[in-house]
This record gives structure tokens, sequence and C-alpha cells, in this order.
């Protein structure tokens, strides 16, 4: 076989495989393999005898719901993948396809109070996964004096609710029965949609001072956020319901990629730094409404956030203490970024110093972790956890003996 | 010897092996070992009593705590508004803020979608027992009968409720094994009418005289009475009633008893509401009634907060004002030379009592329930700031001076809307927990009100419903025998004129004497439907009819008649006014159960989004 100039190595494979999972966790993250049974939680209550003596009786029930329905959950997946590297190996990488079929797949479901249970853990007939994944290392300039090399990584999934609880008998609104399978909306779950799409009211801004009369009729104020009305007509013309609800995007990210580069400079000189990025998903920004349901606004500090007053009329931020048209309004931001993670500079001594000194070797280095963020339509805490991420600078010597 | 006995130990256990060796299905089914779960627990006659204590936990809950669940029933009646005026999230505003898609369980909101919740789950825990009933071996036919029958008091206790805060509801009867998503509602009338037959079970068989804390025969027929009344059946509400008054050990207490007996400043209404006096012995007039003590395991956690909940926010900073030097006239420091939060309890005015339950209805001096030291006025209190000691010192010690139109605007912080909040009467007797002059309270300082016990149903009510059955009936005199039997306990005058009793009387009667007991919401839409379901006009020549109940009712119509706040388009510190609508008669189902139940159709209240799509109700329970 003749030798192949650029190609140095490749591989193709091709995977077929059939998983199970009954990896359900209790609310510590504990693996529970008893979740499909119901449990009693012991209480107390008091009573008093007709003596008078008041004693803590015991008080029992039932505090998990039995599913004798329960299964494994499935997932069948076919994967295939090329490894390759090129040029010599000066580039190396990977690119990988998959598409995965999920049945039965384990999660709590939200279930009717009037069950008189909060959830049950269930399965949800079927989800279906397709994805992508590329990874590229490159050796980009490699010389006596200079190194860098860089890897990259992308990936996106979209995955699809195919099937929820299966067909049920429904009785419609002039009597007759039929089959049907419904969306569970209050889940968050719609047959054909991302399992993590967000179907929620729209924002189109705030009601402002000029549409005041306008906002009454919806029971708003100005400075209340206004929503998106699909239906504009009948009884329900002025109230919010779930035909007025959209889907608007969702909660994961479209797709994410890291790039990490690495430097050394001189021999002795070493520095990298790595980027990751989570685009394209939403995540709830409740904190515009400016409203935390309590008195925290009137009595205690608050972070500095814009609010609308009439002479301040923005459209992202409403007044202060809105949100009481009686609809639960949720703010949904964008909160796509791109995150310097870590920044790392190091220099090695030489070894014609460290000898004579009987040091095998020694490192000055300096880093940073989460250096730095770029978050375009997200202004609060970190767009990634809706908290504060702390900013780490290391400087420290190693020196091994 | 021996050795025979090895052997014969050996082939056994080899047979046992080899009989039972063939690997059955049986094999495969989840044990859970370090669980109790109730196929093994639920099993015996004491774990279903425990069972049954859970049910009583579970009823209790409505009325302890901060923004308690009872604030709720009574805000949505003619005796109270919320009062919280700081924030605007509170139910002021119910035309705006009183929607399926509302958050209606929140002590900042409102506790609706909270009763939805706790009575479904009472529903739940009632149908465990009922479903299990004969999994246990019981003394006799008479033992089992007397938990069923408890059991059937909860689960009519949580649909009584859940019909008249609700109207048509999903009727669950049965205890459920896999998730259900197929609920749909029943008619009010149906539910009762089984809640009937099964309390009309448990009067036969539900016993007087056990532990306080337990249900009672009594506490049976008086809900059956309830119940009775809801459906029209006046007789039969007569007869159960009658069981109770004539027929059981309950009497009133006319009295002085207990551990307050013997103060001479007190009376018999003092005694009555003493935390300490409501669980004893001597006590005859508590029906059923809910235990809880802070030093016992059980408890609600950080106490009833009764005082809190109840009592003025007298002691707002700065809010309220001396009549000499418009000075802060009031602390709230339980270390002030006059610790009024000791007296009173610090309260923050949440449950702000209407011109009508606070000065409408004490028309009368001798009522002992509004006597001095049982009910407190603001002019009861003195200005207790000892920085008057020297920024306003005519004032520091004296009395609170009423407040009139003229210069309300600098007696308050805020002029006129702080009234809302800081300045109403209260009954001290009922809301104060301590048996003594200083309040107690294990977790909170200045007080606002330890665990205590509380009357469910106590036998004053079981007379005043049955005051109600003879008014429907048209028997006026013996109706204001029964509102005289309460009246004259509390030394009241006695009505003499029974051509002028009515609805009305009796709703007076009960806001004096029920105040935090009844939940009042739920009586008052009980009577509107009986108002509705007879077509008998009401005290102010108005009927009703079930067709267009959300439109028109009794209850709307009383609210607007009586609270000075709905039908005055008060408006709040924060800008809420103060509103109600007829359909608000009945609370909006919570938007995410109708969602979650994709297979079935919950029907959402009329007057509120997502009604248009109703189906009829069902004529029986599925």
């Amino acid at each position: 076989m003749k030798s192949n100039k650029w190609l140095s190595y490749g591989k193709l494979r091709l995977s077929y495989g059939v998983n199970g999972n009954r990896d359900i966790r209790d609310g510590n993250g504990t693996v529970d393999p008893n979740r499909a049974l119901a449990v009693i939680t012991s209480d107390k209550y008091p009573t008093v005898t007709p003596g008078g003596t008041a004693t803590a009786n015991s008080a029992l029930y039932i505090s998990r719901m039995a599913n004798a329905d329960l299964r494994w959950e499935r997932t069948t997946s076919l994967n295939a993948g090329i490894d390759f590297a090129l040029f010599n190996s000066r580039l190396n990488g990977s690119i990988d396809v998959y598409s995965k079929k999920t049945t039965n797949l384990l999660v709590q479901r939200t279930l009717p109070q009037v069950s008189g249970f909060a959830n049950v853990i269930s399965n949800i007939g079927q989800v279906n996964n397709k994805g992508f994944e590329f990874n590229l290392t490159s050796k980009n300039i490699v010389s006596n004096n200079f190194n860098w090399s860089s890897s990259f990584n992308f990936f996106l999934n979209r995955n699809k609710i195919v099937h929820l609880y299966g067909a049920a008998d429904v009785t419609n609104a002039d009597g007759t029965v039929s089959r049907v399978e419904n969306s569970d909306k209050a889940n968050g779950w719609f047959i054909g949609k991302d399992i993590d799409v967000v179907w929620d009211y729209k924002v189109l801004g705030v009601w402002q001072t000029n549409e005041k009369d306008e906002a009454a009729k919806y029971g708003a104020v100005p400075g209340d956020f206004k929503l998106q009305k699909l239906v504009n007509s009948g009884p329900n013309q002025y109230k919010y319901t779930d035909d007025d609800k959209q889907f608007i995007g969702y909660e994961s990210p479209r797709f994410t990629w890291s790039l990490r580069n690495d430097f050394n400079i001189y021999k002795n000189f070493d520095f990298g730094f790595l980027l990751l990025s989570n685009w394209g998903q939403l995540r709830q920004y409740n904190q515009a409404i400016n409203n935390q349901g309590g008195v925290s606004i009137s009595r205690t500090s608050s972070y500095v956030q814009p609010y609308w007053t009439p002479n301040n009329p923005i459209n992202d931020y409403a007044r202060l203490n809105s949100g009481s048209s009686g609809t639960t309004v949720n703010v949904w931001r964008k909160a796509s970024f791109i995150r310097l993670n870590t920044v790392s500079l190091g220099y090695n001594f030489p070894k014609s110093w460290l000898t004579p000194l009987k040091i095998q070797s020694a490192k000055l280095y300096a880093n940073v972790s989460n250096a730095a963020v770029y978050a375009p339509h997200w202004d609060f805490w970190d767009p990634q956890n809706d908290g504060p991420t702390p900013r780490y600078i290391s400087v420290g010597v190693n020196v091994v003996f | 010897m021996k050795t025979i006995n090895k052997k014969i130990i050996a082939t056994i256990t080899l047979a046992t092996v080899l009989i039972s060796g063939s690997c059955k299905k049986d094999f495969l089914k989840p044990k859970d070992l370090s669980d109790f779960t109730p196929d093994l627990t639920l099993t015996s006659v004491s774990a279903m009593q425990a069972a049954l204590n859970y049910l009583n936990k579970n009823l209790r809950a409505e009325f302890f705590g901060d923004s308690a669940p009872m604030l709720t029933e009574s805000i949505f009646s003619d005796v109270a508004v919320e009062g919280t005026t700081d924030k605007t999230t509170p139910a002021q505003d119910l035309n705006v803020r009183i929607t399926p898609t509302a958050n209606l369980n929140s002590d900042d909101y409102n506790k609706i979608g909270w009763y939805w919740k706790q009575w479904y789950q009472g529903v739940r825990y009632a149908n465990t027992i009922i479903s299990r009933i004969d999994n246990v071996k019981y003394t006799s036919d008479a033992q089992r009968n007397d938990i069923l029958g408890r059991a059937y008091f909860h689960r009519a206790y949580c649909y009584y409720r859940l019909v008249h805060e609700f109207g048509d509801v999903p009727c669950p009867v049965k205890e459920e094994s896999v998730p259900n998503v197929a609920y749909a509602s029943v008619k009010r009338e149906v539910i009762l009418q089984q809640m009937k037959t099964d309390l009309e079970f448990a009067q036969k068989w539900v016993t007087d005289g056990g532990n306080k804390g337990d249900v009672t025969k009594g506490a049976v027929s008086h809900l059956l009475t309830k119940v009775d009344l809801s459906l029209g059946k006046f007789d039969d509400a007569l007869a159960a009633a009658n069981s109770v008054i004539n027929g059981g050990p309950y009497h009133l207490m006319t009295a002085r008893f207990g551990s307050t007996g013997a103060d001479v400043t007190k009376n018999v209404i003092w005694d009555l509401h003493r935390p300490d006096n409501k669980a004893i012995a001597s006590n005859t007039e508590a029906l059923y009634l809910v235990i809880d003590r802070d030093n016992l395991e059980g408890n609600t956690a950080n106490g009833s907060q009764l005082m809190r909940n109840c009592t003025p926010f007298y002691s707002q900073a700065n809010v309220i004002l001396t009549p000499g030097k418009n000075k802060a006239g009031i602390v709230d420091a339980v270390t002030a030379e006059i610790p009024l939060t000791l007296y009173y309890g610090r309260g923050i005015g949440r449950y702000r009592g209407t011109p009508y339950s606070t000065q409408y209805i004490w028309t009368d001096n001798t009522d002992l329930r509004h006597a001095p030291g049982n009910w407190i006025n603001m002019t009861d209190l003195v200005y207790n700031n000892p920085a008057l000691k020297t920024s306003d010192p005519d004032w520091y010690g004296k009395h609170l001076e009423q407040w009139t139109a003229a210069n309300v605007a600098t007696r308050f912080l805020n002029g006129p809307r702080d009234t809302i909040r800081c300045w109403f009467g209260w009954p001290h007797y009922k809301v104060f927990i301590s048996s003594t002059n200083i309040a107690t309270d294990k977790f909170w300082s200045p007080p606002r009100g330890t665990d205590t016990d509380w009357y469910v149903f106590r036998l004053a009510e079981t007379y005043l419903l049955r005051a109600e059955a003879y008014v429907w009936k048209g028997d006026l005199n013996s109706a204001m025998a029964d509102l005289n039997v309460v009246r004259a306990r509390a030394q009241a005058a006695p009505l003499t004129d029974a051509s002028k009793i009515n609805i009305g009387t009796v709703l007076d009667e009960r806001a004096r004497e029920l105040y935090w007991e009844e939940p009042r919401k739920t009586e008052l839409t009980r009577i509107a439907y009986i108002f509705a379901l007879t077509g008998k006009p009401s005290y102010t020549g108005k009927s009703y009819n079930v067709n267009n109940f959300s439109e028109s009712n009794f209850f709307y119509d009383r609210i607007m008649e009586k609270t000075d706040f709905y039908n005055k388009g008060v408006v709040t510190n924060s800008g809420n006014t103060f509103t109600i609508s007829p359909y608000h008669v009945l609370w909006p189902i919570p938007n995410s159960d109708i969602q979650l139940n994709i297979n079935g159709h919950i029907n959402q209240n009329k007057g509120y989004a997502g009604s248009a799509s109703n189906v009829p109700a069902l004529d029986k329970i599925p």
C-alpha cells in the first residue's frame, strides 16, 4: 500500500448498543432502588387523655406514591465516528454523529394535587436525541523557541419527545370518547418538542404611561410587564390563559464549544487559556419584575438594578413592586455566554541555575480562573448558575528537590 | 437422638428448598426492607389509629402559622380584609389578584391553593384508611366501624370545605395506586349527598369520651348538621344538631372553670379560650379540638402566631403619633417600661377586622365577648415610647386618643391609610396565647403566640347551626331561643322580637362567637347556596337562583353590604384598592391542576379564565 502523504492515521467507527438505566435518585442524589414502592412516614400528633395527660402519639401517612407500572429506562444508540490524524499528526481530531432513542425515560412527574401527591417517579414514553460532536487538536507552530497548540471541541444535541404516557380515552366536549395522546403542559412536556422547551407568555416590554387605559383592561398598570396576547376576542379577551402561551425557546444550550490554546516560548515560558461557551439557552430572570414577594425591597438593602418609573420609561425592567396583575409572569432572558475560563502563565527556571542548588525543578506560575465572561443578554449574576461565581487568582512557586 | 434430629431438620430444609426453589414471579418483586411500606404497616389497629392521628394534624394546620390559611377564609367575607398594607402582593384587589394562574399559595399572596392541596391530601389520607379498612383484624365490628367512621368524618370535612370553597370538584373516594390524570368535576350536591351517607354511618359507630384531640360522635353529628343544611335538608339538620345538644355529654360552659377559674378579674369567656383550659375534662363544650403543645413533638413549627396575625400593628415603628407634638408613640420592645407587646403580643395586623365585625355588631354593653379586658380597643393601649418622656411628656403612659377625620392626618405617619393596619379593636380573649396576663412565646420575642390547642367544633356553634335551620324553616321563635342560649352565656341581652330574626341575625351572632373558629368564607358560600337552591328571599327582599350563582349571590351582596372596604374602594399604602366580585363566591381552581389532568377535564369556576371550556359536571361519583 502506498503511503499517504497527508493522512497519518484514520479510523472509521460504527457502534450500536442498548443500555438500561434504573438509576433513580432521591432528593439527596443517592440512588434509591425502592422508589417504585410506596413509603410511610412517621410523624407525631398529641392528644390528651380524659385524665389530662398530653402525649405525642405516632401519626402515619403515605408520603410517596407507589408506581406499579415503573420500568427500566432503555436507550438504543447508533453512533458513527471518524478519528483522524493529518499532516504528520499535526492535526488530530474526531467527528461523531449519534442518534439515540430512549424509551421509558425515568423522570419525576408532577401530579395533579387532587391525587394528594405532589409527584411520582414515572416513565416518559419515548425521547429521541440526535447529536454531533467535533474535536480537533492542532500543533499550530512547532519550533525551537516557540510552540503553539490548540484544541477545539464543538457539541450540539437536539431532542424530541415522541411519546409521553401513551394514548388514553378522553371524553370530548360533545360526550364522545376518543383515544388521544396529550401533551403535558404543566410538566412542560410536549409531544414533538424538545424536552427543555420553554412554553410561556412572551414579554413584549413594559406598559408605558400613555398606555394606562389599555393596561387597566388587563389588570395591569404602567410599569408592569406587557405580555403578548394571542387570543384577542371572546370571554378571555383581556385575561391571560394557556392559549396565550407560546414556545419561546429552550432552557438547554443549542450548542456548546470550547477552545484551548497553549504556548511555550523560549522553552521556559508557558502560557495558556481556555474559552468555554454555551449558546442559545434561556434562563428565568424574574428579578426584572422587581418584586420579591415579601417586604425585602422596602426594608432591606438590595442589589442595584434598574426599575421603571414614568421618568425612566425602560422596557426591560418593571416598576418596583410590579406583578399585581394576577397573572404569574416569568421573564426569560438569553443566557448565552463565552467564558474565559482559565488563563495560566508559568516560568520554568533553567536547569543550569538549579543543579548547583540541588533542585530538580522550579516553576513560578500565575493562574486566573473565571477570568472574564461575555454574556450579551444577561446583566445579573453569572449566566451559568444565576449566582456569584468567584474569580480565583493564584500565584505560586513550585519547587521539587 | 441428636443425629436423628439433625437429619430430620436437614430433610425438612431440603424439602423446603425444593418446594420453594422454583423461581416464582414473586421473587422479582422489590421488597423495601429499610422503610415502612403501607402493605406491611397499615395492618394493625394501632397503625390505623396513627393514620387517623395524621388526619387530625392535617386539619390542624389551617389555624396556625404566619399568614395562617384561616386568614384567607376570613378575608373573603364580611368580617375581615387583608391588612398587610406594606406590600402589593396580598389579596386586597381581588378582582385583579385572584386568578387561576396567580400565586395561590404563599404567605405574601393568599392560601387558596393551600386549601386545594391540603384538603385533597386529607382526602387521600382518609381514602388510604377506608380502602384498607379490612386489612386489619379487629376485636369487634364496633372497633372496625369506629375507625372507618372517623376516616369518613375526615373525608367529609375535607369535601365539605372543598365544595364551599371551590364548588363542583373532582371526588376521589378510593386509594389510587397508579398516577391518575383523568379526573372529572362532580356536582357539589352529589358529593355532599355521599358525605351525608358516610356521616350517618359514622354517627352510629364513632364514640364520645375518648382522648381530646380525636374525632368524637358529637363532631360527626355537628358536621352532619352542616352537610344537611348545605343540601337544604333542614329537618335532617335539626335532628343531627339535636343529637349533639340533647343526646351527648356536651354542655355550654356557663360557670368559671380551669386554670383561670379563680381569678375574680376574669370571666367564663376568658376561661373558655385559655390555651390550657380547652382540652381539660371539665370543659364540656368542645366537640372536637386540635392539640398543639410547644413542649410535645408534632407541634406547629414556630408557634400559632395568632397574635401576630390578628392583633393590629400598633407597634409599627413611628406610625402612631401622639396627639400633643405628634411624636412616635409606641415601641415594640419587651424591655420597655410599659411592655405592650408582652401584654398583647406583637401584632402585624394581617387580619383586619372590618367595622362590621369590630364595631357594628357590638350593640350590647353587657356582652362579655366585647367586655373590657376580653376585647381590646385601641384606646385601651397607652403611648409607651420611652423617648416621649422628654419629647412629649404629657402623653407618655396616657391612653391612646381616638382620632377623628379632622386630625387623622397628623395622628399617623401616612394619615388615614395607616388606620387600616394599625388601628382596630380585637378579641383579646381569643388570640392571646397565655393563661396569665403576660404573653408567652417559646419561639419569638417580642411574642407572636406560641403553640396552642384550638377548637374546631364547639357546642355554641351547634346551637347557632340549629338556629339557622329554624330560620330556614321559618320557626323564628325556636331560632331566637337558640341564639339566646349562646347570648345568655356571654351575658348579652336576650333577643326579644322573633319577627326580626333572619339569616343576618345568625351571621351576626356567628361573627361575635366564632372569631378564627368558623371558616367564614365557607359558611357564607354555604348560605349563599341555600338561598340559591331554595329561592327564599334574603332579609333585603332579594332572591337568588343557581343558574346565575356566579353573577348574583348572597355572599357578594352581604360583603358589599357590610365591609366598608370592598364596597368603598379603600386604597392601601402600597396602592392596592380593595375590590371583590360576585364570582368570588367560589375560588379559582388552580390552573396547574387543570393542566396536569391531561386525560380528563376539571371545570374552572365561572368568572375565571378557562371556564369557557367547561363540560357538565358528573351526576355520580366515578
